[in-house]
C-alpha cells in the first residue's frame, strides 16, 4: 500500500509539471504567428491535458479527470482543425488551465472542489462544441460530484506488463496464449522486453522474457481485471502507467469509497480507490531553475581544484605534517568527490528528452522523400548530463536525416537488393564505463567508397594517384566541405554535413566512429563523457610539461626499462605487452615537441576506443588527480591531440590528451619520422 | 479444434463433460482414474487435462504430480474439477502444479470458455 501512495505523491508532481508545461504551450499558442510552432503546441498541451486525466482516473480523482477530459476534446478539435485557436479560444483554454490546477490541488488535499470558475470555464469549453459530442459529457453532469457515464464509451487505453513467475510453462500457462487471450478484450500491443540467453544455457522450462501490453479496449475496466485473474498466480500483471485509464461508470461512487470490502479487492491492475496523501507525500520532487544547479557544479569545481591545491600543498610540507591533517584531507577529498557526484546527478537526464523527437523527424522526411522507413529507438533511459543532452539534439538530428537522405535506398532499390521495402534506422543509448555510447545505424546502401573517393579527388582533398585504405576512404567524408548529394536537397546536403558532426561531438569530448558495410548499410558510434565538468585524470610529465590522461582510457602503466621494445624495420616501435605487440609512440613525437632522450621513462598502455590498445611512452607519472575540465578552444584554439585543458592545484596549466586523435597522430609522427612508407 | 483427456470416475459426469466438449467441436479422450489417465496422456497427446479431483486408483492430484513429470504433460494445461474449495485444495493444486480448477457443478460456457484461453 506504501507503494500506492508513493504513486499518488508521483503523480502530484508529475501534474506540477504538466501544468507548467500546460501554461508554456498555451503561451506558445498565443503568441505563436508560425503555424507549425501552432500545431505542436496544440499537441503538446494536449498531451499534458491526457496525462493529467490519465493519473487522475487512475487514481480516481472524478472531477479532475472529467474536467481534464472535457478540455481535452476541446483541444482534440483544435487538432483536427475543426475549431481554430484564435486568441479568445486560448484564453479560454489558460482560464481551463487554472481551473485544472484547482482540481488538481483539491485532489492533492482529497478535497472536493466548489470553486466557481470550474463551472463556469466548463461551460465555456462546452460552447467550443457545436453539438454535443459524443465522446465529451454535458456541462451539467461535470459539475455534479459523480463521474459521468459517458467516458465508458470511449476506448480505454492499458498499459499493463506482464512479468511471468519462473513456473509459469510447468503450471500449463504460456504467455503467447495469456496475450492472444488479451487479445480477445481489444487491440493489444505487446512489446518484449528482456533477452535470452545463450540456447545453450536456456531452460525450456522457464520464462526469461517478460511484455510490456497496451490494450485498447471498450471493454469495462473489471473485464480487463476478469481476464486476467485467471493467470494472475502464475505471472505478476503490473500496471505500468496510469495513462488514460478512464473510470467505468460508477453509479454511486461515495458508497463504493466507503464499502472497505469492495474497494480493496482491485489487483495491481488498476487502483481504484480514492487516496488521501498525506503531506510529506504529496512532494517529492522539486523543479528548480537550471541555472542554479550549473552555479553549484562550478562551485563544486572550484572546490575540487581548492582541495587538490591544499593535498598538494600538504605534500610539500612532507614529513612536518601530523597525521590528523593528512586524514582530515583524506576524507575532505572523498566528500568532494561524493558532493561532485551528488551535484552531477541532479543534472542528469535521460536521453529521451533527445530521442523523442526524433521519430517525428523520420516520419517527415519520409513523406518527403518517398522512403519508408522505421525508427527503432533502445536505450532512451540511459542518463547523461543535461548540458551533454541539450548539444546533442541538433548533431543526432543531422546524423538522421544523412541517413534517410544518403544512407537508405529508396523503395524499389531496395526490393531489388533483396531487402525489406521499409528501411530500418536504429539508435540506442547505453552507459559504457564513464562514457555514454549512441549508435545510430541504418540498413541502407552505406557509403559508396567509389563515389567518396571521385569527389575527394576533385576536390582535390586526394590526390589523384594516392591510394587510400577502405577505412580511410570513409574517414573522407568527415572532412570539412564534403558532400556527396548529386543534387543539393533540403534535406541533408548542403555541403556542410559530417565535419560540422564531428567537430560538434569533439567540443563535446565526444568521438564518433563509422562502420561502413556497403550494401548493407552504415552505423556511427557515438562515445560521449557523461558529463562536460570534471574528469578523473592521470597526471604525466613529458618534456618538462605536464600532461592529463582521462583515466578512462588508461589500462596499465609500466616502467619502460622493464618492457621489451622492439623497433620494426620501417621504423614503427612496438611494445611486447601480456602476449601482444601493441605500437608505442612518444607523446612529445604525438604533439610535436622536440625530440628528447627517448630510453627512460613509463609506457602508458591505452584504449584507444576504436583502434585497440597502444602504448604511449612518457617521462613520468606524478598521480592520478580529478581535474575541472575547462575549454582550449573558447581560450586558445582548438589543438589537435588536446582535448582541453585544466588548471591543476598550484594554478598551472595542464593539457588533457585527446586519446583517439593521439592514435592517428602517433602513427602520423612516425611515418614522417621514419620515411619507409608501408603501412599495413 | 483441440484434443482434450476428460477424467472422472463418475460415469455420468464424465459423458457430460465429453458431450458438452464435443459439441463445441473438440476432441474428447476419456479415462475413469489418474493411472488410466497417465497412460492415455502418453498415447494420445492431448492439448490439454480436464480431471476429477477424487477417484480411485489415483487421485486428480497425484495424477497432475506425475503426469507433470513427463514430457507429454510438462508444460500442459491441467485443470482441476472438483465440488471442493478450501484454501489448503487450491494450496495443493498450486503445489502439483495444476493450472487452474473449475468448481462443480460446472458451468458448460466456463468449461468452453476456458478450454479456448488455455488450449
Amino acid at each position: 500500500m506504501d507503494d500506492e501512495e508513493d504513486y499518488t505523491a508521483l503523480f502530484f508532481a508529475e501534474c506540477d509539471e504538466l501544468l507548467g508545461d500546460l501554461q508554456e504551450h498555451l503561451e506558445t499558442l498565443l503568441a505563436g504567428q508560425n503555424t507549425d510552432d501552432a500545431e505542436e503546441a496544440v499537441n503538446a498541451a494536449f498531451r499534458a491535458v491526457h496525462s493529467i486525466k490519465g493519473g487522475g482516473a487512475a487514481f480516481g480523482f472524478e472531477a479532475l479527470t472529467s474536467f481534464a477530459h472535457q478540455f481535452e476534446s476541446v483541444m482534440d478539435l483544435c487538432r483536427s482543425g475543426t475549431l481554430v485557436p484564435t486568441e479568445s479560444v486560448v484564453q479560454v483554454m489558460l482560464r481551463a488551465s487554472d481551473a485544472i490546477e484547482l482540481l488538481v490541488n483539491a485532489a492533492r488535499e482529497s478535497q472536493d472542489c466548489d470553486d466557481p470558475l470550474i463551472a463556469r470555464v466548463s461551460a465555456e469549453l462546452a460552447e467550443f462544441h457545436d453539438q454535443p459530442a459524443p465522446a465529451a459529457p454535458p456541462v451539467e453532469e461535470v459539475q455534479t460530484e459523480p463521474a459521468p457515464a459517458t467516458t465508458s464509451e470511449l476506448t480505454e487505453h492499458s498499459k499493463i506488463s506482464l512479468i511471468p513467475h519462473p513456473d509459469i510453462f510447468a503450471s500449463g500457462h504460456d504467455p503467447l496464449k495469456i496475450l492472444r487471450d488479451l487479445g480477445a478484450l481489444g487491440a493489444v500491443k505487446a512489446t518484449c522486453v528482456g533477452t535470452l540467453p545463450k540456447l545453450s544455457d536456456l531452460d525450456l522450462m522457464s520464462c526469461p522474457l517478460s511484455w510490456d501490453i497496451e490494450i485498447d479496449t471498450q471493454e469495462p475496466r473489471s473485464a480487463v481485471l476478469d481476464r486476467v485473474s485467471l493467470y494472475s498466480e502464475f505471472a505478476d500483471f503490473e500496471r505500468v502507467s496510469k495513462e488514460a485509464i478512464l473510470p467505468e461508470p460508477v453509479p454511486e461512487p461515495p458508497l463504493r469509497a466507503e464499502d472497505p470490502s469492495v474497494a480493496p479487492q482491485s489487483p495491481p491492475v488498476s487502483t481504484q480507490q480514492r487516496r488521501a496523501p498525506t503531506e510529506q507525500n504529496a512532494r517529492k520532487s522539486l523543479r528548480v531553475e537550471v541555472q542554479r544547479i550549473d552555479r553549484l557544479v562550478n562551485l563544486v569545481g572550484e572546490i575540487v581544484i581548492t582541495q587538490s591545491a591544499l593535498a598538494q600543498r600538504l605534500e610539500h610540507l612532507g614529513s612536518q605534517t601530523d597525521d590528523a591533517l593528512s586524514h582530515a584531507i583524506e576524507a575532505m577529498a572523498h566528500q568532494t568527490r561524493e558532493l561532485q557526484e551528488g551535484v552531477m546527478a541532479i543534472r542528469a537526464q535521460p536521453v529521451k528528452s533527445v530521442f523523442s523527437r526524433l521519430p517525428r523527424i523520420v516520419r517527415d522526411l519520409s513523406d518527403k522523400l518517398g522512403k519508408p522507413a522505421r525508427l527503432e529507438l533502445s536505450g532512451e533511459h540511459t542518463e547523461v548530463d543535461s548540458t551533454v543532452i541539450e548539444e546533442l539534439t541538433e548533431p543526432l538530428t543531422h546524423m538522421l536525416r544523412n541517413a534517410m537522405d544518403h544512407g537508405l535506398e529508396p523503395p524499389d532499390d531496395r526490393i531489388a537488393a533483396g531487402k525489406d521495402a521499409t528501411g530500418l534506422i536504429t539508435l540506442s543509448a547505453e552507459h559504457r564505463g564513464e562514457r555514454v555510447l549512441i549508435k545510430l545505424s541504418d540498413d541502407g546502401r552505406g557509403i559508396d567508397r567509389d563515389r567518396v573517393l571521385a569527389k575527394a579527388q576533385a576536390n582535390g582533398l586526394v590526390g589523384e594517384s594516392e591510394t587510400l585504405a577502405p577505412h580511410e576512404v570513409d574517414q573522407l567524408i568527415f572532412h570539412p566541405g564534403f558532400s556527396t548529394a548529386q543534387t543539393v536537397s533540403d534535406v541533408s546536403g548542403r555541403g556542410v554535413g559530417m565535419d560540422v558532426v564531428k567537430r560538434k561531438l569533439q567540443s563535446l569530448g565526444g568521438r564518433c566512429v563509422l562502420n561502413n558495410q556497403p550494401g548493407k548499410g552504415t552505423e556511427f558510434i557515438i562515445t560521449l563523457p557523461l558529463t562536460l565538468a570534471v574528469l578523473e585524470g592521470m597526471v604525466i610529465v613529458s618534456n618538462a610539461a605536464r600532461f592529463i590522461l582521462p583515466l578512462s582510457a588508461v589500462i596499465e602503466a609500466l616502467r619502460i626499462d622493464d618492457c621489451s621494445v622492439e623497433i620494426l624495420p620501417e621504423g614503427r616501435k612496438i611494445l611486447f605487452y601480456r602476449g601482444e605487440y601493441l605500437p608505442l609512440f612518444d607523446l612529445s613525437d604525438c604533439l610535436g615537441m622536440p625530440a628528447r632522450d627517448g630510453s627512460a621513462g613509463m609506457a602508458i598502455i591505452l584504449d584507444s576506443g576504436t583502434h585497440g590498445l597502444f602504448a604511449l611512452q612518457v617521462d613520468d607519472l606524478l598521480g592520478q588527480r580529478q581535474v575541472v575540465l575547462k575549454s582550449l578552444e573558447a581560450n586558445y584554439r582548438q589543438v589537435e591531440g588536446v582535448s582541453g585543458a585544466t588548471i591543476l592545484g598550484d594554478g598551472s596549466v595542464a593539457l588533457i590528451i585527446d586519446i583517439p586523435a593521439l592514435t592517428a597522430l602517433g602513427t602520423a609522427a612516425q611515418i614522417t619520422l621514419h620515411p619507409k612508407q608501408e603501412v599495413a | 479444434m483441440s484434443v482434450i483427456l476428460a477424467v472422472d470416475d463418475t460415469h455420468a459426469l464424465r459423458r457430460m463433460l465429453a458431450n458438452c466438449l464435443r459439441g463445441a467441436g473438440h476432441e474428447v479422450v476419456e479415462a475413469e482414474n489418474g493411472e488410466e489417465a497417465l497412460k492415455k496422456l502418453r498415447a494420445n497427446r492431448p492439448d490439454m487435462v480436464i480431471t476429477d479431483l477424487n477417484m480411485p486408483v489415483m487421485n486428480g492430484l497425484d495424477f497432475i504430480m506425475h503426469a507433470r513429470q513427463s514430457p507429454e504433460g510438462a508444460a500442459l494445461p491441467m485443470l482441476l474439477l472438483t465440488t471442493e474449495t478450501a484454501q489448503t485444495l487450491k494450496d495443493r493444486a498450486r503445489e502439483v502444479r495444476a493450472t487452474g480448477w473449475i468448481a462443480k457443478p460446472f458451468d458448460p460456457d466456463q468449461i468452453l470458455d476456458l478450454v479456448d484461453r488455455l488450449a
